[in-house]
């Protein structure tokens, strides 16, 4: 059983009379343990295809299953529990809380889970230490680094200790170098047997990933193992 | 997710932004002062009338004089001419009262030595002290003798006889009203005040000399008696002897057109039980009002705080958070304002509430009790968090209800 089995996934878009077909049917499936990079040209629906991956947004058409779930007949809350327990979010704009600390930060995800507090600090530490931010770790995060804010996100996306990290653009807000570094950082995160999906346009990007999907229109245009996949093994 | 939890984000949520919480709160804080304030106040002065109404006994009955108009409005015993001493003599006969004793009021000029001033001078008789107890500092009160002979005598209260003749005793001495010249015979010990007067400011005179040298009038303001037996009877038994010796045609029993007014202790605490509760609606629905306002101002800046935190919201949302779990961060927040506003008020309410206390103990009845109602604190601290609730639901809903896309998306 695969980790996502999409068939045939379909995301309208219906605002007033006008009908935004932003999906027009999408069949894929992902294995457990994969880097997948989604690449195609804005409106391509390469965001909409990861949100509805990352429960995030709902498909219109189709048929969705996580991990043998049908996602379609899951609740609000029960998709909120997805998203808490299954995944980790990197986003584009880092999306932290800019007046509180690194740690708070990276315990966002956990306040709304049920682990008492010994085991999330104990979370909290790993995931911190796992992007390499101990010494940063009482430092508000409007004080860091574009770099920084992204290892950060990352260290958040890990704290739930989710099946799949989404990341969407990751590297778009951050200069080629520091850019590197989260790739770097990622790759070093699918080595350790986590599920990758990225969103990215840019090549350099998705040459990290094992398996490239191509989209445009709304449609897979094609879908590629890399075989020169960059290995990582993040660095300093 | 833990209920701490809860509380420690809302709490966070506050905290980043101090100064604003702070301002939202005012509202709340003057509106939750203001109730305690009105509430101790009420409340004290509830308590010092009744007190003094209680001192005095319930069977002391009023007679005064009224116009005999139903249309002019309620009686004033300072205008009114038509009770006289004739009155008291006709209620003496009746037999229903078993101590009668006349008052006539004036401020009049007083001048002793160099000192000059204007006092409250009363006119009464020798049984004055059967109804109002009150102990001799120094001499006698006035007698049947000084009564009936028109003595030109006076009893000084405490603070007349300091301000005029110092320590000394000044019994003996000439203490001169509107340029007449009175023996003191007696000085009060300190009495405190009476329905807002100040007993030791007061002159006290024979009522005849008052009458005939003083004011040159036959009338009085009015006279205090005790009932015997049932307070209710008497007064009505009594109100027919009146109608009868002054000769009004009034056989339906209409106080209203009586040119005299009888009252007792009674319908004082009466009158001053509906006064009293009129009194509380007033000032709650005022207080109410600004409760509202200020529910009102906290919504306000929740909603505004919720746009602002759009992409937090989504952020949240996006690792986790279910719609009931926003909801209550937001209505926690919100309530956690009112709370600690309502506690803010409570403390500036009671903090005023001793200072006006202290002021009036201070400088003007020196019986009255400081009361700081713990009920109103369980009230307030009730009536905040129901504002926090009813004010909060709204932004919450609009919170808990942004999708975590759009909301993540928000510029």
């Amino acid at each position: 059983m695969s980790l996502f089995d999409l068939k045939n996934v379909s995301r309208d878009y219906v605002n007033g009379e006008v009908v935004t077909r932003a999906l027009r049917g999408v069949t894929l499936d992902i294995e457990e343990g994969e880097f997948v990079a989604i690449m195609g040209p804005s409106g391509s629906g390469k965001s909409t295809l990861m949100h509805i991956m990352g429960f995030l947004d709902v498909h219109t058409g189709g048929n969705y299953m996580f991990d043998g779930r049908d996602v379609a007949k899951l609740s609000e809350t029960e998709l909120a529990r997805l998203r808490q327990d299954k995944v980790g979010f990197v986003f584009q704009a880092f999306n932290l809380l800019a007046k509180s600390t690194v740690a708070q930060n990276v315990m966002l995800p956990l306040v709304y889970g049920s682990l008492s507090g010994a085991e999330r600090k104990e979370r909290v530490a790993n995931a911190i230490k796992a992007v390499d931010m101990e010494h940063r770790r009482n430092h508000y995060s409007n004080q860091l680094s574009g770099g920084e804010k992204q290892r950060v996100a990352v260290a958040r996306a890990l704290s739930n200790n989710p099946s799949v990290i989404f990341a969407d653009e990751p590297t778009g807000n951050l200069d080629t170098k520091t850019g590197t570094q989260i790739l770097e950082l990622l790759a070093g995160l699918h080595e350790q047997g986590h599920t990758i999906v990225m969103v990215t346009h840019e090549e350099e990007a998705a040459e990290y990933a094992s398996r490239i999907l191509r989209l445009r229109d709304g449609q897979l245009e094609s879908d590629t193992r890399n075989g020169h996949q960059r290995r990582g093994g993040y660095k300093k | 997710m833990h209920y701490s939890d809860l509380f420690t984000t809302a709490a966070e949520s506050l905290t980043r932004t101090k100064s604003r919480s702070l301002l939202t709160i005012l509202g709340i804080v003057i509106g939750i002062g203001a109730v305690i304030l009105m509430l101790s106040i009420g409340q004290g002065a509830e308590r010092f009338i009744l007190s003094e109404v209680a001192d005095l006994g319930a069977d002391l009955v009023f007679v005064e004089p009224a116009s005999g108009d139903p249309t002019s409005g309620p009686p004033n015993p300072f205008i009114e001419q038509t009770v006289t001493l004739d009155d008291m003599d006709a209620m003496e006969r009746s037999g229903l009262f078993s101590v009668i004793s006349p008052t006539i009021y004036s401020s009049l000029s007083v001048s002793a030595a160099e000192y000059n001033e204007f006092a409250q001078i009363q006119g009464t008789d020798e049984n004055y002290l059967d109804l109002f107890p009150a102990d001799m500092r120094y001499g006698t009160f006035l007698d049947t003798s000084d009564v009936e002979g028109y003595a030109k005598v006076a009893v000084i209260g405490s603070e007349i006889a300091e301000t005029f003749f110092g320590d000394v005793n000044p019994v003996g001495e000439k203490i001169k009203l509107k340029s007449i010249s009175f023996r003191v015979v007696g000085v009060f010990e300190e009495q405190g005040s009476r329905f807002f007067q100040n007993l030791d400011k007061q002159i006290t005179i024979p009522v005849t000399t008052m009458q005939r040298d003083l004011l040159g009038v036959d009338y009085i303001n009015w006279i205090t008696a005790r009932a015997v037996g049932d307070v209710e009877e008497v007064k009505e038994e009594f109100r027919w002897l009146m109608r009868d010796s002054h000769d009004i045609d009034n056989p339906e029993g209409d106080p209203n057109l009586d040119d005299f007014f009888v009252s007792s202790q009674e319908d004082a605490t009466e009158v001053i039980g509906v006064v009293g509760n009129v009194l509380t609606l007033l000032l709650s629905s005022i207080a109410a009002i600004s409760l509202v306002v200020g529910g009102i101002g906290i919504m306000n800046i929740m909603l505004v705080s919720v746009t602002e935190r759009t992409r937090e919201i989504g952020l949240r949302k996006a690792v986790g958070a279910t719609y009931r779990e926003i909801m209550l961060q937001f209505l926690i927040e919100s309530v956690l304002l009112t709370l600690v506003g309502g506690l803010i008020g409570v403390i500036c309410g009671a903090a005023i509430s001793y200072l006006v206390g202290w002021v009036v103990v201070e400088y003007f009845l020196s019986t009255w009790v400081i009361v700081i109602p713990p009920n109103a604190i369980a009230l307030a601290a009730m009536v905040s968090t129901v504002v926090g609730l009813v004010f909060g639901i709204y932004p919450a809903r609009n919170a808990a209800r942004l999708n975590p896309i759009d909301a993540l998306r928000y510029e």
